[in-house]
């Protein structure tokens, strides 16, 4: 599964970064809590070429950090931009720009895969001719031929994904923004998926997902932020990871960098 | 995605609180069954809001909304002005301004009465007249180039009588309409009095004979008559809407949430299954079914109590006739829960089991609303339709008329039309496609399959 | 191909097409939702007229027996009574026992001769039934009795005794009266002849000339039930496009990847709009085109519509004079099925809007209520009274404006409110729910307990007033307010946090949360001198409403202030009328409740729950403009003041001055004469008004974070 990247190298200036995140901060309310700070402070940089993994647990933020740099949350303090446009200021201007994909984004179950990606494309403002390239090119390369037109309430799980992950990239965005995007996946789509990923890598795109399966970021991930707590812990490639922890395993990497965060913070408190 | 995690996790206690290797058998099935779904929905917000609170909540808004209503229309309606042209012969005219314009003049009765519109126009042209100058009708409140009636006084010599021409289809014409006629009766009256009075008669010199009516129904009875004009329509739909929501939440609900397969699971027959589920349908029916009346009644009473000493009438409410009710009102609760529950097994998701739904409702509203119609009476033979009969046998119940026969045959057939749509559920249930999560099916497909005869039934112990 | 700029109108006809694509596709719900009703029509149709000519034909055929005891008759009267009772035929005539009978009627006489010494009512009923049915077997159901009259041997008296509550009874009693009076009709105009030689009033004798052609009555007759039929039809087939495009997106999932789309949400909001009003206008024509075709086929029976003859297809297309109605019933289905998460949590919320639609409709049932430029613009009822007016030939296009340019606002409105809601922030369910709830904590307190007090108030409150006529009110507002007052107060304990904008110790007091504080002094004081001109203020506001909102008379002569006035002295009529309420309705309403509103929202949309439960606690539509207007300047008082007692005071002093102007103790200022005093007034306002307005020093006031708090 390779992305057909062939009408553009991502035009973009070595000196810009496809994603920067600055002290971004999201307050929740909850009502037995109150407040709750589901991400505090944290920092993120991702260039072009490269695969960055968003590794944490359950509710350290994950979602929200990404939500927050597609445009769809409104950060309550802090600072993200994608390819320099500013998520809070230009929202529209970075979804432009990106494609997004979550494990609980669905497909319309009453569209074809043909009308779906056809859809998008026109709410990309693509126009007619473009799109009905796109499309078949789209098609060839996730291998939809055979239910391109069938319903996708019909379809697999695994076929459902391929559409979705086709969806995404129907504008052939700058910056992929995945949020655990093998979550409830068998092997076969799974490993689709993480072909897929490694496709965008090589024609200099940006890719950012977000994951607990510690298998996939060290097989795809040219750096690691691991996040807790709405915090960024650490940030680095695996190497990096390893040699500050003094740990082999990157999960014995994370459990060593949670723990340490956690002695940190209870003599503050 | 909201899930409701309440339901897996109250049938694990169940299971974890049935240690027995034995598994519960017959009623002891279903009653387990049936409290687990009724735990689970009254666990849940929006049953206990739909079944409980809005009955509480909703009569006292509705009729305060109702009556409030009335009353600004009805204010409005009296603070229109409306004129009235007084035409035809002059000595007629001339008595009438003599003898009763001056208090309307002043009064608060907003009626004009005018003399200076085509005064000697004859019945063709005032009719030409009346309906001519609509072009102008675009002005707010009323055009004063039309009066909204004209009341055409006759000559003496003829022996006609006094027109009223308006125009109906117009508010202010017949709002004129209206008040113009209760004042010629009263003219009327006032006129035949003086001339009495003039001749030294009495009111009953002229009189031939009194007739009067006089009822010698109880005021509990009396109130009991007027509510089964509509009461029994009321109690089918609230049953109905009572039902409607749980049946669709035990069975395509369930499917939706994933625990349908947990159910299947369970060392219980199908029937057992089923009957449990329409049991806490039609307990949650019943009462919602109960709540509703009693909220209704609480409403109507406060809203008569508000008006106060102003109501002609008085109606005691009758409990006890209700009460005797509630037989079969149960009774018929456990009915349509059966039925909807039977139809909602057969999808898959919540919003195809209410698109199911929806029609079917009407099946048990359309009857009900034929069911009050007067004159129809409870006989054996009505009593052979379901929901009609229960509509007529409430009907009978609240004016507490005995008729043992039709009671007996309504209720039993009633029981029997329930476990008719038990065993069509089960029939249907047990096929391997309607069983299992995820899955529905065409009408199409049912009926082949339903021909087919009993397929493959599932999950058999 | 990321470079090109989507245009929103390109993306707005991409999602309208596949949102109506998904609803078409959907077969199933299509069927139940606009094909089934349309087939149900005939047969519905068909059913009524069977069922109603069965229905008909049960009572008017059925032979009745009527039991009867015409023994004291006067002789000459007999043979015309029995000639004109033939007219009720089939009647079997039965004679009872003179005696019975004649107890019977002696015992209904006795009772309305003498008022003070007859028992008791109930009682008396029940003796004259239990005599009615020693006298009348089960057949017979009715009893006439006729005796002699008092004022005269020749002058027959005719009682007819019936049960209400039995159909035969009832038949017999409207055919024999009926009979009975075309007799006295007859016999009256013959006395007329031959005691003064004619009728006098004879000419007055009206002939009411109709002069509405058929197509404008037929139209008029099918104005006042097409209005509640389109709000159904309309909501049966939106509500289902509704929630397939709401409730059902986020179901699958669908609305994150819409979100993340560069579309603006008022750009989908609109589009999403378009598409549940496409499929209600398609239910909408194909249910009108199946009701029309069952007319046109003469299928219909005579109770529906009550006959369409004449009535042409350019008056029907009139019809679409409705669409500013049916554009804003869309645009409230989308606004409260949007909300909902699921297909079930939408569903719930049908019924509601259903009521919510067809209520205001059914003003058309009244068909004398002349339309005017104030009920064009109230939701659902300007449509309905343009619909029925349009229909019957008579619409005036003033009104018509104003209906179309007022609810295309209340379109706009509901659309804004959608474009917000499917903001990214709002839209995903999981963390705007969370949100909502928390930030409304203590204000979901507050409008619990409001709403629980105004129901409360309404419910109880009325009925011990209704029952204890002068005192109810002391023990209504006593019993009930302050203890829901200090219940609410306690209770606000577990959501308590300082008011936003105050500097207070940091630990919850009852009495402060009651209000009960020193506060500000100058606030009093100015709150004493504004009475006046509140007084004078809202008398002439009184005088507006009610050229705006006329009250029916019989609620005007219904005061029972009369009573009062003349039961009680004038310090009783203070305690009750003004030191009552003063103390019970502040405790309640500027004290508790909104002290508890003030905490969870904007102090402007805290003002205005306070303002809305005290209005709606008064239980009037009358009193709702006066009360909100007093329920604000209170609110404003306690929040200026910040304590209770300036509001208090005020209410007291204002509720006092209206108390001695009924009484006459206080001369009435509306007369010319109070002209003079204008001015005074109005320079004690503005002094009373500067009092309580003048910035104060700012106390420190530092927002406070309870993240702040609860970390330290």
């Amino acid at each position: 599964m390779q992305d057909p990247q062939s009408h553009a190298p991502a035009a973009a200036p070595a000196d810009r970064p496809a994603i920067e995140a600055t002290g971004l901060v999201k307050t929740f309310f909850d009502p037995e809590r109150g407040e709750v700070q589901a991400v505090r402070g944290l920092d993120l940089r991702c260039e072009y070429g490269e695969i960055f993994g968003l590794l944490g647990p359950n509710g350290a933020g994950k979602t929200t950090t990404l939500r927050m740099l597609a445009g769809i949350l409104v950060p309550t303090d802090g600072h993200a931009s994608i390819a320099g446009v500013d998520a809070a200021r230009d929202p529209m201007g970075v979804r432009q720009r990106i494609g997004f994909l979550s494990g609980s984004t669905g497909l319309y179950p009453r569209l074809t895969a043909r009308e779906t990606l056809r859809y998008f494309g026109q709410l990309h403002g693509i126009a007619k001719g473009p799109l009905e390239e796109r499309i078949e090119e789209l098609v060839e390369v996730f291998q939809l031929h055979e239910f391109a037109d069938g319903r996708c309430e019909a379809l697999s799980t695994g076929q459902k994904q391929r559409v979705n992950i086709a969806r995404a990239v129907v504008h052939d965005p700058e910056v992929l923004i995945l949020d655990e995007p093998t979550t409830g996946l068998d092997i076969m789509a799974a490993s689709d998926m993480i072909d897929f990923i490694e496709s965008r890598r090589s024609s200099g795109r940006c890719v950012l997902f977000s994951t607990h399966i510690l298998s996939e970021a060290e097989r795809l991930c040219d750096r690691i932020g691991v996040v807790d707590h709405g915090r960024t812990l650490a940030v680095g490639t695996l190497q990096e990871l390893r040699a500050e922890t003094g740990q082999e395993w990157l999960g014995d990497v994370f459990k060593e960098l949670v723990q340490r965060a956690a002695q940190e913070s209870a003599p503050a408190s | 995605m909201i899930r409701a995690p309440a339901n897996g996790y109250a049938r694990h206690r169940i299971m974890a609180s049935a240690p027995s290797p034995r598994a519960p058998r017959g009623w002891s099935a279903i009653y387990h069954v049936a409290a687990q779904e009724l735990r689970t929905s009254l666990r849940d917000r929006q049953t206990v809001v739909n079944s409980v609170v809005l009955p509480i909540v909703m009569y006292p808004i509705l009729f305060w909304l109702i009556l409030q209503g009335f009353l600004v229309v009805q204010g409005h309606k009296e603070r229109t002005t409306v004129e009235v042209a007084l035409v035809g012969a002059p000595e007629r005219v001339a008595q009438v301004q003599a003898q009763w314009m001056a208090e309307l003049d002043d009064g608060p009765n907003h009626t004009l009465l005018r003399t200076d519109w085509w005064p000697n126009a004859d019945v063709e042209t005032l009719r030409a007249n009346l309906r001519a100058p609509k072009a102008s009708a675009t002005q707010e409140e009323h055009s004063a180039d039309r009066p909204d009636a004209v009341l055409r006084l006759p000559d003496p010599s003829s022996d006609e009588s006094a027109q009223l021409f308006i125009e109906s289809t117009r508010s202010q014409s017949e709002l004129a309409g209206e008040r113009t006629s209760r004042l010629v009766g009263q003219w009327q009256r006032d006129l035949r009095d003086r001339a009495a009075q003039e001749k030294g008669l009495g009111d009953e010199d002229l009189d031939p004979f009194d007739v009067t009516s006089h009822t010698i129904t109880a005021e509990r009875d009396q109130g009991a008559f007027l509510l089964s004009l509509f009461l029994p329509m009321m109690i089918v739909f609230m049953a109905v809407m009572g039902a409607f929501f749980p049946a669709v939440d035990s069975t395509a609900g369930e499917k939706e949430r994933g625990t349908a397969e947990t159910t299947l699971l369970l060392p219980l027959s199908r029937e057992h299954v089923l009957l449990g589920k329409i049991l806490s349908t039609s307990t949650l029916a019943f009462i919602a079914t109960i709540l509703n009346l009693t909220f209704m009644g609480i409403a109507a009473r406060h809203l008569v109590g508000t008006l106060g000493p102003k109501v002609p009438f008085s109606i005691e409410f009758p409990f006890l006739a209700l009460l005797y009710s509630l037989p079969l009102i149960a009774l018929f609760c456990f009915f349509v829960s059966a039925v909807l529950t039977a139809l909602a097994g057969l999808t898959k998701s919540f919003k195809e089991g209410q698109a199911m739904l929806g029609p079917a409702q009407m099946a048990f509203i359309l009857p009900a609303i034929v069911g009050i119609m007067p004159g129809l009476k409870l006989s054996v033979v009505w009593a052979l339709i379901p929901v009609i009969n229960v509509v007529l046998a409430v009907r009978a119940i609240l004016v507490m008329e005995w008729l043992p026969i039709p009671y007996l045959t309504t209720a039993l057939v009633l029981c029997a039309s329930a476990w008719l749509a038990v065993r069509l559920c089960v029939r249907l249930l047990s096929l391997e496609a309607l069983a299992f999560a995820g899955s529905s099916m065409s009408l199409k497909d049912l009926f082949r399959r339903l021909r087919q005869g009993r397929a493959t039934p599932v999950g058999k112990p | 191909m990321t470079g090109s700029k989507p245009q929103a109108r390109q993306q707005f006809a991409a999602i309208l097409r596949v949102e109506l694509l998904q609803l078409v596709r959907d077969k199933r719900a299509l069927f139940a939702a606009i094909v089934l009703p349309v087939l149900l029509y005939p047969w519905l149709f068909a059913g009524q007229k069977k069922i109603e000519k069965i229905s008909q034909e049960s009572l008017a055929s059925r032979s009745l027996s009527v039991a009867y005891d015409f023994s004291a008759l006067p002789e000459p009267w007999e043979a015309p009574i029995w000639e004109a009772l033939a007219a009720a035929d089939p009647v079997e005539w039965v004679p009872v026992d003179a005696q019975a009978a004649r107890t019977l009627e002696e015992e209904r006489t006795s009772t309305l001769a003498e008022p003070e010494s007859a028992p008791d009512p109930v009682e008396a009923k029940t003796q004259r039934r239990q005599l009615y049915e020693q006298l009348v077997e089960e057949p017979q159901v009715l009893l006439v009795v006729a005796h002699a009259s008092r004022s005269g041997p020749q002058r027959p008296e005719i009682s007819i005794y019936f049960d209400v509550k039995q159909d035969e009874s009832r038949e017999a009693q409207s055919r024999i009266a009926g009979a009975l009076r075309d007799l006295e009709e007859a016999r009256t105009q013959a006395l007329r002849e031959e005691l003064l030689g004619g009728d006098p009033a004879a000419f007055l004798a009206l002939e009411t000339v109709d002069i509405a052609s058929a197509e404008e009555r037929s139209g008029a007759n099918l104005g006042r039930l097409l209005p509640m039929l389109l709000v159904l039809l309309l909501i049966s087939g939106g509500a289902f496009a509704a929630l397939t495009v709401f409730a059902g997106e986020r179901e699958a999932g669908t609305l994150e990847s819409i979100l993340v789309q560069p579309i603006s949400p008022r750009t989908l909001a609109f589009a999403k709009y378009t598409a549940v009003a496409v499929a209600a206008f398609a239910t909408l024509l194909a249910n009108l085109g199946a009701l029309y075709l069952c007319v046109a086929m003469g299928w219909t029976g005579d109770g529906a519509g009550g006959g369409m003859d004449g009535l042409r297809v350019t008056r029907l297309v009139g019809a679409l004079g409705y669409l500013p109605g049916a554009l804003l019933l869309c645009g409230l289905l989308c606004m409260a099925l949007g909300h909902a998460k699921t297909f079930r949590e939408g569903q719930y919320l049908l019924f509601p809007i259903t009521l919510l639609a067809a209520i205001p409709s059914a003003v058309v049932l009244q068909p004398s209520l002349p339309n005017n430029a104030v009920l064009s613009a109230i939701p659902f009822t300007g449509p309905a009274l343009v619909l029925r007016d349009i229909l019957r030939g008579d619409v005036q296009l003033l009104h018509f404006v104003v209906m179309t340019v007022s609810h295309l606002l209340w379109v706009a409105w509901t659309l804004r409110r959608l474009g917000g809601m499917l903001e990214g922030e709002r839209a995903l369910a999981s963390t705007s729910e969370a949100r909502r709830l928390a930030k409304q904590g203590p204000a979901r307190h507050g409008m619990r307990w409001g709403f629980a007090g105004v129901l409360a108030f309404y419910l109880v409150g009325y009925t011990i007033q209704a029952r204890i006529p002068t005192w109810g009110v002391a023990y209504s507002m006593w019993g009930l307010l302050p203890p829901l007052a200090l219940l609410c107060a306690w209770r606000a304990r577990r959501t308590w946090a300082p008011w936003p904008g105050e500097a207070q110790p940091a630990r919850f007091s009852l009495a402060a949360e009651l209000g009960l504080r020193p506060g500000r002094w100058s606030v009093g004081l100015g709150a004493l001198l504004l009475v006046p001109a509140m007084t004078l203020g809202m008398q002439h506001f009184l005088t507006w409403q009610e050229s705006l909102l006329p009250l029916p008379q019989f609620m005007q002569q219904a005061a029972g202030l009369e009573t009062m006035l003349s039961e009680l002295s004038t310090v009783q009529m203070l305690f009750l009328m003004a030191l009552t309420p003063a103390i019970c309705e502040e405790l309640f309403f500027r004290g508790a409740v909104f002290s508890s509103l003030r905490r969870g929202l904007s102090t402007g949309k805290a003002l205005l729950w306070q303002t809305l439960f005290f209005a709606a606690a008064h239980g009037s539509v009358h009193r709702i403009l006066p009360t909100a207007i007093l329920g604000l300047l209170l609110g404003l008082l306690t929040l200026r003041a910040r304590a209770l007692w300036p509001a208090m005071l005020f209410h007291f002093a204002y509720n006092a001055s209206q108390v001695l102007q009924a009484t006459g103790e206080l001369p009435a200022q509306s007369g010319p004469e109070a002209h003079s005093g204008h001015q005074q007034l109005a320079w004690l306002a503005l002094v009373g008004f500067a009092l309580v307005f003048w910035p104060q020093r700012s106390q420190a006031s530092r927002p406070m974070t309870r993240s702040a708090q609860s970390s330290a």
